[in-house]
């Protein structure tokens, strides 16, 4: 627990700067999300940082925007996030707007609570919660899957190329939320992406779930951003894989989903 | 890669088709805001411009960050490719482009180097790095310009402590735990140093927060 050495008001500044180590990062977003005047702090440092950033100015090789542009040619964009500038521009504290992500109590939430998936979340749901119930531990007990790098790449970054670049990656979508799932057989990896996930209390996170068939494997916990910001992630997936998933648990994650997925996606055969 | 005057047609509708039309292209130079409004209409021209505008910006705070020029090359293409898959997701409500732009571009840099060194390795090189080298490295870089030379100004208004922390965390990416152990300081002393000097510099800059 780190947060006792010293007020969480004094976060601001060092998040704008991003030299606030990942393990303080969560709770200190979570602190400024319902504290007006920190939030507007932070954002008046940000736009401080991006003049420190500015003077740094080098201009770079004319094939890098070759690159870029040959890049961009190839990938498609993310909507915008529906609903955004409506939930934005109503003044109010966002605690106390409809929620429609799941708070501390939702332990087993209902569908009034959580984004609705109309969709079936995989294949064969009766399975999947079957097997969560059970608790039937398939990925060993490990959490985090991809945390540790060592190498000179980072593997969230090499599956990231590997999919920006792959030829046969598709993109898939969830029926009734934001957000995305580049798919990529070849690379055997999904870039996930999930948009206007909420901030849970800090006794909760979002757990990443890869499943095939009714067997889940935990890919990570996801970090909280801001309000509604984009969470990306890149994960590992095999063959027979059926679908990709996101379940609020426990902050220390599960080793097996505990509820109902709040985000889904189902993946091709 | 829809073609700029039909852009990405979405299985749930498309939402853009609800924005405002899109404005004739004109001389006058596009804010930032209004290029990145236009990139994610898909519009690749708008976004030729905003690379034009932010290319040396984005390269140059990578190259500062993560030192050798190739990955900074690679840390800039994935910062612009990320600003065009997502540029339906700025907020100008929320800030600036060019504050996202550059956070982004921080990030990303930051990620690099930090998952490029092992924790031992960066405790190594913690305890080997020339602080004033660095410092001054950054101090010689603001030199043209006003922007340049106002960010130079203020970071002279602060304490020297302040803009050591400041630098430290900023330029080369050290979190602030990383900071207070070359500083020899403790942990809130330095969270309140980068936090009181921002404060400082936002206002030596006239930034509105």
């Amino acid at each position: 627990m780190t947060s006792m050495v010293s007020d969480p008001h004094l976060n601001t500044g060092a998040l704008a700067l991003d030299a606030l180590p990942d393990d303080e990062v969560t709770e200190a977003a979570a602190h400024i999300e319902g504290c007006e005047s920190c939030a507007a702090e932070l954002a008046g440092f940000m736009e401080t940082a991006a003049l420190l950033g500015s003077v740094a100015s080098e201009v770079p090789s004319a094939a890098l925007r070759r690159a870029v542009m040959a890049a961009i040619a190839i990938t498609p964009q993310l909507p915008p996030v529906v609903g955004h500038h409506e939930r934005h521009d109503r003044r109010g504290p966002r605690h106390a707007q409809p929620a429609d992500a799941p708070s501390a109590t939702d332990t087993v939430p209902s569908s009034g609570t959580v984004v609705p998936i109309r969709r079936p979340w995989y294949r064969r749901p009766a399975a999947f919660i079957a097997a969560a119930a059970a608790a039937v531990v398939i990925g060993g007990g490990v959490v985090v899957a991809i945390d540790s790098t060592s190498g000179p790449l980072d593997p969230q970054v090499a599956l990231e190329q590997c999919v920006q670049r792959a030829g046969d990656a598709q993109v898939l979508e969830p029926a009734d939320a934001q957000g995305e799932v580049r798919y990529a057989p070849s690379c055997s990896a999904a870039l996930v992406d999930v948009s206007g996930l909420r901030d849970l209390p800090a006794d909760r996170t979002y757990q990443l779930w890869v499943l095939a068939g009714s067997n889940a494997r935990s890919v990570t916990l996801l970090k909280l951003a801001a309000d509604g910001q984009p969470q990306a992630w890149a994960a590992p997936t095999q063959t027979g894989d059926t679908a990709i998933g996101i379940t609020v648990e426990p902050a220390a994650g599960s080793p097996q989903p505990t509820s109902n997925p709040i985000w889904a996606v189902t993946l091709p055969a | 890669m829809p073609p700029p005057e039909s852009p990405a047609p979405h299985p749930q509708g498309d939402p853009r088709r609800t924005l405002a039309p899109v404005p004739e292209p004109a001389d006058q130079p596009a804010s930032p805001e209004e290029l990145l409004g236009l990139t994610a209409l898909g519009q690749e021209p708008a976004f030729e411009k905003l690379y034009d505008a932010f290319a040396a910006r984005v390269f140059g705070l990578a190259r500062r960050i993560v030192r050798d020029p190739s990955q900074a090359e690679e840390v800039a293409q994935e910062v612009f490719l990320e600003i065009w898959r997502r540029a339906s997701r700025f907020d100008p409500a929320k800030g600036s482009a060019t504050s996202w732009i550059m956070t982004l571009t921080h990030a990303r840099a930051v990620d690099r180097v930090r998952s490029a060194q092992s924790a031992t390795d960066r405790e190594t090189k913690v305890a080997q790095a020339s602080v004033e080298r660095d410092i001054d490295t950054v101090v010689e870089a603001v030199e043209s310009g006003l922007e340049r030379r106002a960010v130079q100004r203020c970071l002279g208004t602060l304490t020297e402590l302040q803009r050591e922390s400041i630098t430290l965390a900023y330029y080369i990416g050290y979190t602030y735990r990383e900071v207070a152990e070359l500083l020899t300081a403790p942990l809130p002393t330095i969270k309140t140093r980068l936090r009181d000097g921002l404060i400082r510099l936002r206002d030596c800059l006239g930034v509105g927060a």
